[in-house]
């Protein structure tokens, strides 16, 4: 069964982040999961830059990235501005976006706006809404 | 000038008026009497007495001319007589009367002695005249008859009737005059009785206008500030002029609008402040239950994990108390989310036409499953189509229907029966079922948040269900509440108000 090359975790609560990544070894859907706690952490691991900053050529370019939208300082609509001025080197193949409360449809409205959002759902993911995933983006 | 002193001094004014006039009435009725008297004592019995003695005046000197050309008849001698003795006597006696009753310098006192004189002269001379045709062996007593009559008697005949006719004339003229006089009193009178009263009218009636006016046009004044207020306007006043009642009642009005703009101002910030509370207080509850649930949720997914990937290394007394724990996560879970949706209610306060049989049947077709699993009947009436929320008015029908087919009755199909009444400003509408029914000491309690009234074993549910019936009832501007008995049903009764604009 194909898997996502990397999965890229953005998400503010370290548990959730250590959760989402035990559901996802669990369905076995990755080969890679690097989870960080902010939008600004997200933005330079995607970057190389930072605490990153390493090859200056070659991007990590994750399959997918998991986003969630209350966040300190850069909330998920906040990263999204700064993700599309990323080259198109840099960004990911996919991105989902998570929701902090249940499915508030002013959210819903908004991440429908970005063509870079593939999907939108509740937290927390679960084994079987990971596969189904696995299924939209990789047939 | 304070109206009252301005009545009193118009109404004096035309008191004084009609004390003039009726002095004036009083002089011009003794003047009048006054006359009257003077024309019954002195005026009218002096012409009878002249008009009389001029007739006997008359007759006498026919008699004495006829006697001394032959007339011997008896009834002539004795009317001859009879004037003499009676009618003479008589006219003397009057005209004494009336001489001596005149003043010592009035005119016709000297024409009334001098012909009392003559009169008596006249008495004599014909006594004399008779003695003299009665002796009998007198020769030629005819001829000195005669002569006596051509001399003395027509002298004092023609005489007296001069004297008449100048007393009568006399006294014509003074009546004439009187009557005059009293012509021009009346006159002058009438005049001043008319300038008076025009005066008087005229004083009472600018007096009245003046006032009238001066009345209605502050009452008018009075009038139109009260309705501007009453329109919202606080902020009206009244120009108070002088110091009268009515400047006086425009000074009381001043104050009372004070006093009112003061108490609404107040009133109004202390509205404005329970409703900035009250909007904190919601935001409070949405981001609080808002905020709960991540943790929450945090915890339930690492309890669950632990559940399904150490399930192995954990002995029994473990797994109860995992159990215990991911019930009772779930569980506030549960709450929250009902504290959320409960503060979430009308936050879209939007009023649109709603027709009720169309939510009912929306209602009835979610819950397909379960009637037909617990093999439920649901009728409703021909409902009302009504100004609401559209999305609280399903909410409201949802619980109670739910609340029906949740608490039924072991053994029998649930029966719920939604009927409506039209109420002349409300809509009353009545839900029944057929289910396990409650004691009357709860009626008011199920409405309150989270209050139930079974273990959680036997009933699912956090008892938010009625709590938001009752808000959303509430909002409607109507009220809800039941009639039940242990094991007979419960019925619902709730009214909505018919013409709702706005929440």
């Amino acid at each position: 069964m194909k898997k996502f090359n990397t999965i890229l975790l953005i998400d503010d609560d370290q548990a959730t982040n250590e959760y989402h990544e035990i559901i996802i070894n669990l369905a076995g859907v990755a080969n890679n999961i690097h989870s960080v706690t902010s939008g600004q952490e997200g933005l330079d691991y995607l970057t190389s830059k930072g605490n990153y900053n390493g090859q200056e050529d070659s991007y990590p370019q994750p399959d997918l990235i998991f986003l969630d939208i209350n966040m300190p300082a850069m909330n998920g609509f906040e990263f999204m501005i700064e993700y599309d001025k990323l080259d198109a080197s840099q960004k990911g193949r996919h991105i989902v976006v998570m929701l902090t409360s249940s499915l508030n449809p002013d959210d819903k409205a908004r991440a429908a706006d970005n063509n870079n959002i593939k999907d939108f759902m509740d937290k927390p993911l679960s084994k079987a809404m990971v596969l189904e995933l696995r299924e939209k983006f990789l047939p | 000038m304070k109206i009252s002193h301005k009545l009193i001094l118009a109404f004096g004014v035309l008191i004084l008026v009609l004390l003039v006039e009726i002095v004036l009435n009083q002089v011009i009725s003794n003047r009048a009497t006054q006359t009257y008297q003077t024309l019954q004592s002195e005026i009218n019995p002096a012409v009878t007495i002249l008009n009389k003695y001029e007739g006997i005046n008359k007759e006498l000197n026919l008699l004495i001319s006829n006697r001394v050309n032959g007339d011997d008849r008896i009834s002539s001698i004795n009317r001859i007589k009879g004037i003499v003795e009676v009618e003479l006597t008589y006219i003397v006696t009057e005209l004494t009367t009336l001489h001596d009753a005149l003043a010592e310098d009035h005119a016709n006192r000297n024409h009334l002695a001098t012909l009392i004189a003559n009169t008596d002269d006249l008495i004599h001379t014909t006594i004399k005249f008779k003695d003299l045709l009665n002796i009998k062996e007198q020769e030629n007593k005819t001829d000195l008859a005669r002569g006596l009559y051509n001399t003395d008697f027509s002298n004092l005949t023609y005489s007296i009737d001069k004297s008449i006719k100048q007393l009568d004339i006399n006294y014509n003229r003074a009546f004439e005059s009187y009557n005059n006089e009293l012509a021009d009193n009346l006159k002058s009178v009438s005049r001043i009785i008319l300038f008076t009263g025009a005066f008087g009218v005229i004083l009472a009636i600018i007096i009245t206008f003046q006032i009238t006016f001066s009345i209605s046009r502050s009452i008018h004044k009075l009038k139109v500030a009260a309705l501007k207020m009453s329109k919202g306007n606080l902020d009206e006043r009244i120009k108070v002029k002088g110091q009268n009642e009515l400047a006086e009642l425009g000074s009381a009005f001043n104050k009372m609008a004070n006093a009112l703009k003061k108490s609404f101002t107040a009133q109004e910030k202390q509205i404005e402040e329970i409703q900035s509370v009250n909007k904190e207080l919601e935001q409070f509850v949405y981001v609080a239950s808002h905020d709960l649930q991540e943790p929450l949720r945090t915890m339930t997914s690492y309890i669950n994990l632990i559940s399904e990937l150490y399930i192995d290394q954990l002995d029994n007394n473990a797994l109860k108390y995992m159990t215990h724990v991911e019930d009772a996560s779930a569980r506030m879970k549960t709450l929250i989310k009902d504290l959320l949706d409960y503060s979430k209610i009308g936050k879209e306060k939007t009023v649109t036409t709603v027709d009720l049989n169309a939510i009912i049947n929306e209602i009835l077709l979610d819950h397909e499953l379960i009637i037909k699993d617990s093999n439920a009947t649901v009728v409703f009436d021909p409902l009302p189509t009504l100004n609401g929320l559209q999305m609280e008015l399903k909410q409201l029908f949802q619980n109670l229907i739910n609340n029906g087919l949740k608490f039924r009755k072991e053994g029998t199909d649930p029966y719920i029966e939604i009927t409506v009444e039209e109420q002349s400003d409300f809509w009353l509408f009545k839900v029944k079922d057929n289910g396990i029914g409650m004691d009357e000491k709860y009626f008011e309690r199920v409405f309150v948040i989270f209050q139930r009234l079974h273990n959680r074993n036997d009933y699912q549910g956090t008892g938010i269900g009625l709590s938001i019936c009752k808000k959303i009832v509430d909002m409607h501007k109507g009220e809800i509440w039941i009639e039940s008995e242990l094991n007979k049903g419960c019925t619902f009764y709730f009214t909505i108000f018919k013409k709702l604009k706005t929440i």
